[in-house]
């Protein structure tokens, strides 16, 4: 499971937040550019449409794949107390062969995310991720991408999780969350 | 006992002499502390005490060398006016002894030895030597002053470091101030219209949206090509005959373009399976219905002497009396002429491709009058002889085609028609005969659409055996409508590049006569390259 926070930042203050993330975090950002693939299962196969996403990490100098698959959110009693998404989260490294491999699964979209993230450890091991989302006009053409939003970025703060101590988890992201909202701007939501 | 008396003692004389020398220090600044201590009676009262325990020791070491009962009675008597005395004395010297002397309350055997260390204020001597090193860097400078200049200037020295310390927190408050006064400055206007706020809140839906469920990055089908040239990572992932599996858009795509068949049966990659699948099933161990999209199919062998052969002669005996085994099949060739019958009689022992082939020739050379009968027969295998005594007609035919290669492919096909599955019947003589090529172009000329080239390249994909590139050169089938794009697809295939190449020249010559004649084969395409691998091993 993985405990996540979504929210927004103006492109022309990115810079400044990724200030104070170094800042606050300690460590050098991580940049980022990974090519989303989106999957969708095939009608008629299977009881549930499912999807899975792969990753593909082009930062590298050689194109890491990864395949994650992503649940629907927590829901009920437990999930209202709490002021982040919980959610299931399987993640796991392939070879680039992946793609092939599933059968069955049909290419549903894909995005590019650039960007750069900041992986720490704060009572527990936190990702926070400033992104921009781009879309890929033409099949596979990652070198064509154009934001989705041009003027804003996505921030995500996902922390890994188990149902045991979700509850630390949580606590540990809320309290990041503030404090990057008491020091970023007044755009940052839930 | 003994120890705590021993004990006392040495603590009295240490106290006496450290009051003697604190009396010699003190005689001239306290006067009044002689007032209140009588030094002389304390002294005096000290050796009287330590005179009685003295005493008392030695008694006990003469019971001991007697061994004799001591009475236990005067002994603890005279110990109790000792303990008595030694308290009154240790009260008046505490009364005075505060600032000079210090009173360790507990000292008994154990740490008796260590107390003399413990109480001296004399550094160890490592740390003497770090306290000397570090006071002579500090007094380097100042040595040649009095003790009080130098007292001046490590006072300035200090001062100007606080005041620095001081200073650097200032900026930095000041820093943290104007920086977050000039990012939070326009952002904390209360003032943020209502328009704005919602083309933000718009924005952000927008972004959330597309980051999690996708919406607004999907591309149409219809745009789903791949037609600029793919990023590194991907480039060795996707270019794989497999990948239109992965893609089922992009299989769509594929689909997209191919002309509507006659049959009902090539709407989706799945349902191309799924009837080749059945046709293959249906078909007969005879191995005569393995054929059944292709039987239909007129084409000739492109090279086949067999096909130039039926052009020339009439149907034999044997070739008519197996008319009716093919009707069902013959849906499209209704308006085939007995040429067509007669080649496909003897497409019958060949592959499929082959079947394809002299289909194509069939369609080529409608202009001959026909025989009427619409219906292909397919006869037993014929005799290699009779092959071999054929000769290739005109030179729109293909020549490329050996008679050995005839030979070989009759003698498999005989072989193959035992095969219970028709699937790899039709795939193993595909790929095992040489005139593989010569389906390939009838495959080729079959499909006119480029679409459709995918899946004949990939059929054909097991089938590069000992191709002579001659062959499909020479091979003069007109299509007039092949689009260059065929080549392009062809050349993307990976495996059989000589072969395609020569095909892609050699489809283009086929004539877009033989269309009607290519559904049943394409039918069959992804099947065979489905089971290639199968029969080939």
């Amino acid at each position: 499971m993985e405990c996540v926070v979504q929210g927004i930042i103006e492109t022309q203050h990115v810079e400044a937040l990724e200030i104070l993330l170094q800042g606050l975090c300690g460590v050098h950002k991580q940049s980022l550019r990974i090519h989303e693939l989106c999957l969708k299962s095939v009608p008629n196969l299977g009881l549930v449409a499912s999807g899975i996403r792969l990753l593909c990490d082009l930062e590298q100098p050689q194109p890491t794949w990864t395949v994650r698959h992503v649940g629907g959110p927590m829901r009920g009693a437990g999930a209202e107390r709490i002021s982040v998404l919980m959610r299931p989260m399987v993640e796991s490294k392939v070879s680039k062969n992946a793609l092939r491999l599933l059968l069955g699964y049909k290419l549903d979209h894909e995005q590019l995310r650039v960007g750069f993230a900041f992986h720490f450890r704060r009572g527990t091991q936190i990702t926070v991720t400033v992104s921009s989302i781009n879309k890929i006009l033409k099949l596979h053409a990652t070198d064509e991408a154009v934001p989705v939003t041009p003027g804003i970025q996505l921030v995500e703060v996902t922390a890994p999780a188990s149902s045991e101590n979700y509850a630390e988890v949580v606590a540990s992201v809320s309290s990041f969350c503030e404090y990057i909202a008491l020091l970023g701007e007044n755009i940052w939501q839930r | 006992m003994e120890g705590v008396v021993v004990g006392q003692d040495q603590q009295q004389q240490q106290q006496q002499q450290q009051q003697q020398a604190g009396r010699v220090m003190v005689e001239g600044l306290n006067p009044a502390v002689q007032q209140q201590l009588n030094l002389e009676s304390v002294k005096t009262r000290a050796v009287s005490l330590f005179k009685a325990i003295s005493r008392i020791l030695e008694e006990f070491d003469a019971i001991a060398r007697t061994n004799a009962l001591p009475k236990w009675q005067d002994i603890l008597g005279q110990f109790s006016m000792v303990n008595l005395e030694l308290y009154n004395i240790v009260e008046d010297i505490k009364k005075v002894s505060k600032a000079f002397v210090v009173h360790p309350k507990n000292v008994n055997a154990e740490n008796a030895a260590i107390l003399p260390v413990m109480l001296s204020s004399k550094l160890l001597p490592e740390m003497e030597v770090e306290d000397n090193v570090k006071r002579e860097q500090l007094l380097h400078s100042m040595q040649n002053l009095s003790v009080a200049s130098q007292i001046e200037k490590l006072k300035v020295r200090i001062d100007m470091i606080g005041a620095a310390c001081e200073s650097a927190e200032k900026v930095i408050a000041d820093t943290r101030k104007a920086y977050f006064g000039t990012r939070q400055g326009p952002t904390l206007l209360p003032t943020i219209d209502k328009a704005q706020a919602a083309k933000i809140q718009e924005q952000e839906n927008l972004l959330r949206t597309a980051v999690n469920l996708g919406e607004g990055l999907r591309i149409p089908g219809d745009q789903r090509h791949i037609t600029s040239g793919l990023p590194g990572h991907l480039v060795d992932v996707l270019a794989v005959a497999d990948g239109p599996q992965s893609f089922a858009d992009s299989s769509g795509t594929y689909l997209k373009n191919t002309p509507p068949f006659s049959s009902s049966n090539v709407n989706s990659q799945g349902a191309l399976l799924q009837v080749s699948g059945a046709l293959r099933a249906a078909a007969s161990p005879s191995g005569t219905t393995s054929f059944d999209t292709t039987t239909a199919s007129p084409l000739q062998h492109v090279n086949s002497p067999r096909s130039s052969a039926n052009m020339m002669n009439t149907p034999s005996p044997q070739q008519q009396t197996h008319q009716q085994q093919q009707q069902q099949q013959q849906q499209q060739q209704q308006q085939q002429q007995l040429q067509q019958l007669q080649q496909r009689q003897k497409m019958m022992q060949l592959p499929q491709h082959q079947q394809q082939l002299l289909a194509q020739q069939q369609l080529r050379q409608a202009s001959i009058p026909g025989l009427g009968q619409p219906q292909m027969q397919f006869s037993q295998p014929l005799g290699a002889q009779q092959f071999q005594g054929r000769q290739l007609a005109s030179g729109a035919l293909h020549h490329g085609m050996g008679q050995s290669q005839l030979n070989q492919g009759n003698q498999l096909n005989r072989h193959l028609n035992q095969f219970s599955s028709p699937m790899n019947t039709a795939l193993f003589n595909s790929a095992q005969s040489t005139p593989t090529s010569q389906m390939i172009s009838n495959m080729s000329a079959m499909m006119p659409s480029q679409t459709l080239l995918p899946r004949m390249q990939i059929g054909m994909s097991g089938g590069t055996r000992n191709l002579a590139a001659a062959n499909l050169s020479d091979q003069m089938f007109n299509m007039g409508g092949n689009n260059p794009g065929m080549m392009s697809i062809q050349q993307q295939q990976q495996q059989q590049h000589g072969t395609f190449a020569n095909m892609s020249q050699n489809t283009q010559n086929l004539q877009q006569g033989m269309m009607p004649l290519q559904n049943t084969p394409q039918q069959t395409h992804p099947s065979f390259q489905q089971q290639r691998p199968q029969g080939q091993q």
